[in-house]
């Protein structure tokens, strides 16, 4: 299947003079195909919100992407995310994004159908009238009432505001959705119908949602391919099933392993450790000094991330390469 | 004094601002009872239901409008005299959310474990010492680590441990925890989650957890109440209460955690509101 988006040895730094860079993201690969979830899970401070940010095009220092290729490939045409003009012109219709916090993209002053009316205005080619009638539909096909249409973002509820960013989002029919943490902060019970909905839309348009999530239970539920993050780099990526049935980077291991369950009396432990500090962080694998099965080898040696079994690729010496000479393998895989 | 609490028909109102303001009843007629012996009690709901009102209300910070709370001998917010409130601070301590804003974070840390020693059990600087010292040590820290340091030298993890070992201090018999672990990262909330029930078996201290967490709530506690809107609609053994709930809002709220092993039904919105 032709790849909506790739990602190629990324590498980015947050820069501040006088203060060592903070390296953020250290050679990202992988990359997107039409019609999927992926899920970004990781720590704070693993960089799943420094890649949604060069996925968007927002590069502003102290940002910086210092090595490697991001692009989007819309019907033949390659796009490359640091071409801030071209981005400008697909963002929303092509590209659109759901942030954590509806209240920060919502302006608290104009009525939500004002700003939906924007959002449209700037790239669907149509007359007023339809336009209106097309926002009203699909704001009830989200599950709203008409009414929020006339109502300022104060006067809804975080998941009511949450539904309205959902269909600001999707109404144009994107190629692809950046989701960052898109339920934090709502109650369990709202959350599970905002998913549902991400999820309905992203099958019925045959959209990609790269959804970033610290919550390991939102991806099992939600996500067809889940990527692992540790400390800037991807640890562990493969189909959601698979990566949750028989985890192999020692990190998702134990992430999944300290994870509480209703009926299970068993005793859970935290990682010990902490995540490392990214302006300095250890040689070799970055998780060595927090790995139960550190071997002297990945002290000194960044594992490359390889493909162990068919779309599950691991960054872990545990996992000898397949074929020693080749380099550092580009996940790109769906069946 | 114990650390059996007992929660009789409390209710706290609030008033909404400006003229046409409302009355709110974020805890409406809550009775829950503690036994004397070392429990974790889970207050369990989402954002709105009161949880932080009636931790509040335990602690001490806010006044019911109706009803009354006891802890061991003490009636909350009833104690007469210095003394009094001073014996009730050092039995009954909080842990908050934010680590962060635990912590002073133009002072080193150690400063606010001192000062607790210092104030609540009147001891002099070098007896704060032993007392810090004692405190850290349960929560797996060494003074010496510690000293002199500031909130920005530590992982969220870790201040949260300096947090309860701050706790600690006056030897409480109860602790109330105001969701202690939602800042903190999957990997190191269990840290923080163990460390209280070791507490409980170690050195016999209560748990009041408050947290719209089900899953850590079942891992922890004994009893658990969940609350809805001010009210605690179900309430008893955290086993029972999760795994097998009565409650038509119970059951919602556990059909809804993204629970790794347990999947959603392919319409995973069947039942929910």
């Amino acid at each position: 299947m032709p790849e909506l988006l790739t990602i190629e040895g990324l590498s980015a730094t947050y820069t501040r003079r006088g203060l060592s860079p903070v390296k953020a993201l250290t050679n990202v690969n992988f990359s997107l195909v039409p019609n999927e979830i992926v899920g970004v899970a990781g720590e704070s401070g693993c960089g799943k919100s420094t890649l949604l940010k060069v996925l968007s095009g927002l590069l502003r220092p102290p940002l910086k992407i210092e090595q490697g290729d991001v692009a989007l490939h819309l019907k033949g045409q390659r796009i490359a995310v640091t071409n801030a003009r071209e981005m400008s012109r697909v963002r929303w219709k092509n590209i659109s994004y759901i942030p954590q916090s509806s209240m920060s993209v919502l302006n608290p002053v104009v009525r939500i159908g004002k700003q939906f009316g924007w959002v449209v205005a700037a790239h669907a080619h149509l007359s007023r009238a339809d336009t209106d009638a097309r926002i009203r539909s699909f704001v009830e096909r989200v599950g709203l009432p008409e009414r929020v249409l006339r109502s300022y973002p104060h006067q809804l509820s975080g998941g009511m505001r949450q539904r309205v960013v959902i269909a600001m989002a999707t109404f144009l029919h994107p190629q692809l959705v950046l989701a960052d943490e898109p339920t934090t902060g709502l109650d369990v019970v709202v959350q599970r119908s905002v998913l549902k909905l991400i999820r309905t839309l992203q099958r019925e348009f045959g959209m990609t949602v790269l959804m970033v999530s610290h919550d390991m239970g939102i991806h099992y539920q939600v996500s067809d391919r889940t990527v692992v993050m540790y400390a800037g780099s991807v640890a562990e990526t493969a189909p959601t099933e698979a990566l949750f049935k028989k985890p192999l980077h020692p990190y998702t291991q134990r992430l999944i392993a300290s994870l509480p369950r209703l009926g299970d009396e068993e005793k859970r432990e935290s990682i010990t450790g902490s995540p490392p500090n990214l302006a300095a962080p250890p040689p070799g694998c970055r998780f060595h000094p927090r790995c139960p099965a550190v071997m002297e080898h990945c002290k000194r040696v960044d594992p490359p991330l390889i493909e162990v079994k068919p779309r599950h690729f691991v960054a872990c010496h545990l996992y000898p390469e397949p074929d020693s000479a080749q380099p550092a393998a580009t996940p790109r895989a769906r069946a | 004094m114990s650390g059996s609490l007992e929660i009789a028909a409390v209710t706290k109102t609030f008033r909404s601002g400006g003229p046409w303001g409302e009355t709110v009843r974020a805890v409406d007629d809550v009775s829950l009872n503690v036994a004397d012996k070392p429990t974790v009690l889970s207050l369990v709901g989402e954002s709105g239901s009161g949880k932080t009102t009636l931790a509040r209300l335990i602690l001490g910070l806010l006044q019911p409008t109706l009803g009354t709370i006891r802890v061991g001998d003490y009636e909350v917010g009833r104690m007469r005299g210095r003394a009094a409130r001073q014996a009730f601070m050092r039995d009954v301590q909080p842990i908050f959310q934010n680590p962060y804003d635990t912590f002073n974070p133009v002072r080193p840390v150690t400063d606010a474990l001192f000062e607790t020693a210092q104030n609540l059990t009147g001891a002099s600087r070098r007896q704060a010492e032993a007392l810090v010292a004692e405190a850290l040590k349960t929560v797996g820290l060494e003074l010496s680590e510690v000293e002199g340091k500031y909130q920005n030298a530590f992982s969220g993890g870790q201040l949260q441990r300096l947090s309860v070992a701050r706790a600690l201090i006056p030897k409480p018999k109860l602790i109330v925890a105001d969701e202690p672990v939602s800042a903190l990262d999957a990997s190191l909330r269990m840290t923080v989650v163990n460390l209280f029930a070791e507490l409980r078996d170690t050195l016999g201290i209560s748990f009041v957890y408050v947290t719209h967490d089900l899953s850590t709530a079942y891992y922890i506690s004994d009893q658990v109440a969940i609350m809805h809107r001010g009210k605690v609609v179900e309430a008893g053994a955290a086993d029972r209460v999760l795994t097998h709930p009565e409650h038509d809002y119970t059951r919602r709220l556990v059909a809804a955690i993204p629970q790794v092993g347990v999947k959603w039904d392919d319409d995973f919105d069947a039942g929910v509101a």
